[in-house]
């Protein structure tokens, strides 16, 4: 822990480092001047990592200025630790500490425009090496002054005394959480106004209608239906709304008395399929037509799994492939494979780059949030499907915002945008 | 054994869920802290034993395939094969003849079949997309409507815009294919990707708290 | 020509296979030489790397496996030249089990490089003090979250099992918020985990780059400033290959500019492929209707 180390060795720290930061003019003593009001404050909205110190000095009087100063922290009057500057700022550039101000784009720079983030300090060990110590709250309370030195006199500006602190609540986020409560009010309203009057409408989606079609297709046949969850692992939403849907389709095959093939790609998705494909069957009333051996892992190594699959669509021909869920490359070779075998291919995605590769081999393909609506739209649960009302809502609303934040900005407001810009 | 089943996993998936979204907000290094020990710990955990759940699943499917003699079992004798070889070549503590390096470390048995065996062969896989791609494009990509035709166009420009070949095409006024590519790729992709995204993103939002509230529990193996 | 037209329409997928082996095998051994432009998104991550000082550290995430290895690795090696001509130091690290092993191979090659006159100028760089690489760890989001609190606690030790907390790279910059910029090479979905969890929360640049199909998915990002820069597939390497101008660093074009003459063969024969296809299709559409069939 560097902060224990801060501890020990505090009473040794004597050494000082000057980092120059910006100097491509040649310096004018003459015309420089001190800097004025330097003040120091903790960093707004972090977790006590650092502090800052701010000062008033014209543009080209800090050009000038920089390389003969340095910063100090300063504990309890005698101990000093130079302080490493890794910047100097303009605060027109830093809206998640100082908000948007006025002084942004190209007006002119007013003398207390510029601060210093500081969050490193230079100690002295008791091996007698320097090392970087990060600021932090274990640091205590700490004095920081600037020290100019021009023509060789050094000048001593204090600018108070601070303590880094962690904030429990990020402001800057405060939009955010205010758009999260009002997103998920809508969501949770609709979902429970769907309890009321479950008779909600929702559109018809091509690739769903055809699900019944693809697995009565399998049965006449004689044939497997195929379900692919996707390359990614339960953490990613789109294969937990696949195995939402595995549940749907599940049960209509276990109805229609067909064979289910699930190889998965993640061991865990595979145990959640089994459970699922398992209820599925207790409830179509078949339980012993469940076989845990159709669900089964083949390797979490992209392309070794897609050549696996390549070969069961080869080899057990099914009539019906779902391929839904987060794809990668491997999307193209599953959805042409499964093209070339004949079978009914029903494919869904939100990976945006894979939507035109099964768009081209693919029957039906649920796009982007019709993937999560297909759970909701199988079942037709009152309750999924006033979620999806809520849904369409939030994103009218953030139709308008777009709108609107596009208007003001074109007549030169940039209010709204930097309400939805994240700091 | 109801409550394990049932409410056991709502009850995790609230507190949780709703932990981890207020943990987005806190600053504090102690909520970072925390989420970081719990997050990593868990996903080392989880990912151990699913390593170990899913080779126990792969293996008991090949060797079920073998001793029923069902079709295609000798693809299975290769991969158990494969698996019990890159196994002990990856855990032996010894030098196999030829190789100056024991386990994993460079120059090792296991190195040398993750560079020679693995790595061309993951490599062809992805390679056959060209393949895929060209004969997809040929089958599928027709002229069949005002929308099909447009996209077949800004994709043909594209696909000539984004290779040098496309610098090569002059369009006039100082501009060339590549420039078209550019634009089409920045402004009318960008903007497609961005509604796709704004509907999966809300879309997840609202699986979200499904999950949380305990609405949606299909993925728990159980019916809603 | 209405049966002209159905032969077209069904040709068997293996001649269209062959032509393209043709079509990447013609230009790979007998290159064209083309000549191609700097885009603007790869410009952009190229510069703000330039922009950094001797001794900035920057985080390489090397997000991809072996069969992406052709369009991702060269931008990997060409980025590593970058950073060690200009002393700019890479905590490189992995966040896929099968990446590894590219990234150890590519930094030990690049490491071991060796000029024109026999030199080999990266040679007294040292692991810990002017790079490391970190190697795997499972967690993904997780550990974007953890390297944003320390490096060290996340990955106490590195690769070859050298504690990391007394590494001088790490002294410098403890956290992911005292590096400069995240430059994640990709064949799977992190760059979209890496804005929210990484680079957002340390204030800090990202650089996407990644394989041609993933591109335009990216575009957002870049657009909204999010991404920094985006490097898209071999071409955005061989672009990223020419700022870095490899073929004066390694005396020969690097292996994405290689490959690019293949690449446009292949695009020119898929849209003559296209072409062809269409004009058959609407063939084989107006003869039915000719003869009155309903």
């Amino acid at each position: 822990m560097r902060s224990l180390d801060l501890t020990n060795t505090r009473f040794c720290l004597t050494a000082l480092l000057l980092l120059s930061l910006v100097c491509v003019l040649a310096p004018h003593p003459a015309r420089a001047q001190s800097p004025s009001n330097p003040e120091v404050t903790d960093h707004p909205n972090d977790d006590g990592s650092a502090v800052i110190l701010s000062f008033g000095l014209a543009g080209d009087e800090l050009l000038e200025l920089m390389p003969q100063v340095q910063i100090e922290g300063v504990w309890h009057d005698t101990e000093t630790a130079p302080v490493l500057l890794s910047s100097l700022d303009k605060r027109s550039d830093h809206p998640e500490i100082y908000g948007w101000g006025v002084t942004d784009g190209n007006a002119e720079l007013r003398p207390d425009d510029y601060y210093v983030p500081i969050s490193k300090y230079v100690t002295v060990g008791e091996d007698g090496e320097p090392s970087v110590v990060p600021v932090s709250p274990e640091l205590g309370e700490f004095a920081v002054r600037l020290v100019v030195d021009p023509a060789g006199r050094a000048e001593s500006h204090p600018a108070g005394s601070v303590q880094a602190t962690g904030q429990l609540f990020n402001r800057n986020m405060s939009f955010r959480v205010l758009l999260a409560f009002l997103f998920a009010g809508i969501i949770m309203y609709f979902i429970l106004a769907a309890r009321r009057n479950p008779n909600i409408f929702i559109r018809r989606i091509a690739g769903l209608e055809a699900v019944d079609e693809a697995i009565g297709r399998a049965t006449e046949m004689g044939k497997p239906v195929l379900h692919i969850n996707g390359l990614d692992s339960l953490a990613t939403l789109s294969t937990v709304a696949a195995v939402n849907i595995l549940g749907r389709i599940a049960g209509k095959v276990a109805t229609y008395e067909s064979d289910l093939l699930v190889p998965c790609f993640d061991p865990v998705v595979m145990t959640v399929s089994q459970e699922v494909v398992k209820n599925a069957y207790i409830e179509a009333g078949r339980p012993d037509n469940y076989r845990e051996d159709n669900i089964y892992f083949l390797t979490d190594q992209q392309f070794s799994y897609t050549a696996s699959v390549c070969g069961i669509m080869l080899r057990e021909k099914p009539a019906a492939n779902f391929l839904l869920g987060y794809f990668y490359a491997e999307s193209l070779l599953l959805a042409e494979t499964g093209n070339t075998t004949g079978a009914i291919q029903i494919a869904g995605t939100d990976a945006q780059a894979q939507l035109p590769f099964f768009i081209t081999t693919c029957d039906y393909t649920l796009i982007g949030e019709e993937l999560y609506a297909a759970s909701a739209y199988l079942s037709r649960e009152p309750m999924l499907l006033g979620s999806l009302r809520g849904q369409d809502l939030a994103k009218a609303f953030v139709m308008v915002m777009i709108f609107l934040g596009t208007l003001l900005s074109t007549f030169g407001s940039e209010w709204l945008s930097r309400l939805w810009t994240p700091l | 054994m109801m409550f394990l089943r049932k409410q056991l996993p709502i009850i995790l998936a609230f507190v949780i869920g709703l932990g981890l979204w207020l943990q987005a907000y806190i600053p504090h290094r102690t909520s970072s802290a925390g989420l970081t020990t719990f997050t990593q710990s868990w996903a080392v955990i989880l990912a151990g034993c699913a390593l170990l759940l899913g080779i126990l699943s792969a293996v008991h499917h090949h060797w079920t395939k073998i001793k029923l003699r069902r079709q295609g079992f000798a693809y299975s004798i290769i991969t158990l094969g494969a698996f019990v070889v890159t196994l002990v070549a990856g855990l032996s503590w010894w030098n196999w003849p030829g190789f100056g390096a024991a386990k994993m470390a460079d120059g090792s048995l296991f190195t040398w079949i993750f560079d020679n065996v693995f790595t061309p062969l993951a490599a062809t896989m992805f390679s056959l997309l060209a393949f895929f791609i060209a004969s997809a494009a040929f089958r599928a990509f027709r002229a069949r409507s005002f929308e099909a035709t447009a996209l077949l166009i800004a994709g043909c420009i594209v696909m000539l815009g984004r290779v040098p070949i496309g610098e090569l095409i002059p369009l006039g006024g100082g501009h060339d294919l590549s420039d078209v590519a550019g634009w089409i790729m920045n402004v009318p992709n960008a903007a497609a990707q961005r509604a796709i995204l704004v509907g999966v993103i809300l879309s997840q939002v609202a699986i979200s708290i499904r999950i949380i509230f305990g609405i949606e529990r299909t993925y728990m193996g159980g019916s809603d | 020509m209405h049966n002209l037209a159905k032969i077209i329409l069904n040709l068997d997928r293996r001649i269209i296979y062959s032509v393209v082996m043709l079509c990447v095998a013609i230009p790979l051994i007998r290159p064209f030489g083309l000549p191609f432009r700097v885009t603007p998104e790869v410009r952009d991550g190229y510069e703000l790397i330039e922009s950094l000082k001797e001794g900035d550290v920057i985080v390489i995430s090397c997000d991809y496996g072996p069969s992406a290895e052709a369009e991702t690795h060269p931008m990997y090696v060409a980025l590593l030249h970058q950073c060690f001509r200009k002393g700019i130091r890479p905590v490189i690290l992995t966040l896929i089990p099968d990446g590894p092993g590219l990234a150890n191979r590519g930094l030990e090659d690049v490491l071991a490089y060796q000029d024109a006159e026999g030199q080999k100028p990266y040679e007294h760089l040292e692991s810990g003090k002017d790079y490391v690489f970190l190697g795997f760890k499972t967690g993904g989001q997780a550990i974007m979250i953890g390297i944003g609190q320390g490096f060290t606690g996340t990955f106490p030790t590195d690769y070859n099992a050298q504690e990391t907390a007394a590494m001088p790279i790490f002294r410098d910059a403890p956290k992911l918020a005292d590096t400069k910029c995240v430059f994640d090479i990709a064949s799977v979905g992190y760059p979209d985990f890496w804005i929210p969890y990484g680079t957002e929360r340390a204030g800090i640049p990202f650089i996407v780059s990644c394989t041609a199909v993933s591109a335009p998915q990216y575009y957002p990002y870049y657009a909204a400033g999010q991404a920094t820069g985006l490097i898209g597939g071999m071409k955005g390497a061989a672009e990223y290959e020419s700022l870095v101008d490899m073929a004066a660093i390694t005396g020969s074009d690097g292996p994405a500019t290689k490959g690019l003459d293949a690449q446009s063969a292949v695009h020119v024969f898929i849209i003559l492929a296209i072409i062809i296809a269409n004009i058959f299709y609407i063939i084989d559409r107006r003869r039915p209707l000719s003869g009155g069939v309903a």
